[in-house]
């Protein structure tokens, strides 16, 4: 745990910006750990450290697997702010997460600390729009929600 | 349905089961699917051991395995990216979750036990039969991007 707040500190941890519209996405680059799978203690805490928290391959900005840019394609569409982390960057970080929540594939996404699924799961949920409701439930109000009651909005005014 | 009997008259396990198989496939005539078989007269291992476990454990009304490793970035005849489709009756007061974790156990033990590894990609379509219409084809899977090349 102490490492990975020193290495939060570190000025090679990059973050990168939130501000422009297309990357709402934080990418938290890892040190690419050697040595054990990560343990439990700090897996609880990096799924806290948003109200959305994706695992994937590859960053939001250049996703390595299919699945993984669907997850990362849905957020956008959503407008959703979360952290993504990089497993291919760490083998110990994707081993971790993989125990952590008893799943065996990338991606993984937790919204609220808890583990909500994988790519099929937020797929149909986006699908189906539960998704939505999930995000309500933390506080986060979609982009897609928002498209849509304006669109009620100018409805109603006709 | 006879690799079943077979079994359970025998009491082979799965691993002994996978070698047994050249001999059922000779009667290809009382059993179409080993008629369907590519090499050495049998299914590719890994995708019978997982079609054996689901029909086991999950009876489902319909089942569909399909291999997608060819769409990815791996070697040829790789069994590393499934998709699996399944309609059961056992999904009915489950949540999505709860039903993948059912299929990604299922999977995973009947895979532990001939001996294989996890697969590296297994993509789940889950209904109950309330919610399936048989016209339904299942869900395709995004293009790969590439990976990490491994």
């Amino acid at each position: 745990m102490n490492r990975i707040c020193q290495n939060l500190r570190h000025p090679r941890y990059r973050i990168l910006a939130t501000t422009a519209p297309e990357s709402l996405a934080r990418f938290l680059a890892a040190d690419a750990a050697t040595g054990a799978a990560v343990d439990k203690a700090t897996m609880d805490k990096l799924v806290r450290t948003n109200k959305v928290v994706v695992f994937m391959k590859g960053n939001p900005q250049a996703p390595r697997c299919g699945f993984s840019n669907a997850v990362v394609q849905i957020m956008r569409m959503h407008g959703v702010q979360y952290d993504a982390h990089d497993v291919l960057q760490n083998e110990s970080l994707r081993q971790g997460v993989k125990d952590y929540t008893d799943w065996p594939t990338i991606p993984q996404v937790f919204i609220d600390g808890e583990f909500v699924g994988g790519c099929d799961i937020l797929l149909q949920m986006h699908q189906s729009g539960d998704l939505i409701e999930e995000l309500k439930k933390v506080g986060i109000v979609s982009e897609l929600l928002k498209a849509e009651e304006a669109k009620q909005q100018d409805d109603k005014a006709k | 349905m006879l690799n079943f009997t077979l079994r359970r008259l025998t009491g082979v396990s799965i691993r002994n089961l996978n070698q047994l198989t050249p001999t059922i496939s000779s009667l290809g005539q009382i059993l179409p699917r080993a008629t369907m078989s590519q090499e050495a007269g049998q299914y590719p291992p890994i995708e019978s051991a997982m079609r054996k476990a689901l029909n086991t454990e999950l009876k489902p009304v319909y089942l569909e395995v399909i291999n997608e490793s060819p769409q990815h970035n791996v070697p040829k005849r790789s069994e590393s990216h499934f998709r699996v489709f399944v309609v059961s009756e056992k999904f009915n007061d489950l949540t999505l979750i709860k039903r993948h974790r059912l299929v990604n156990d299922t999977v995973k033990n009947a895979l532990k036990a001939a001996g294989f590894e996890f697969m590296h990609a297994l993509s789940i379509e889950a209904k109950t039969p309330k919610q399936w219409e048989p016209e339904q084809e299942p869900e395709k899977s995004p293009p790969c991007l590439g990976g990490h090349g491994k």
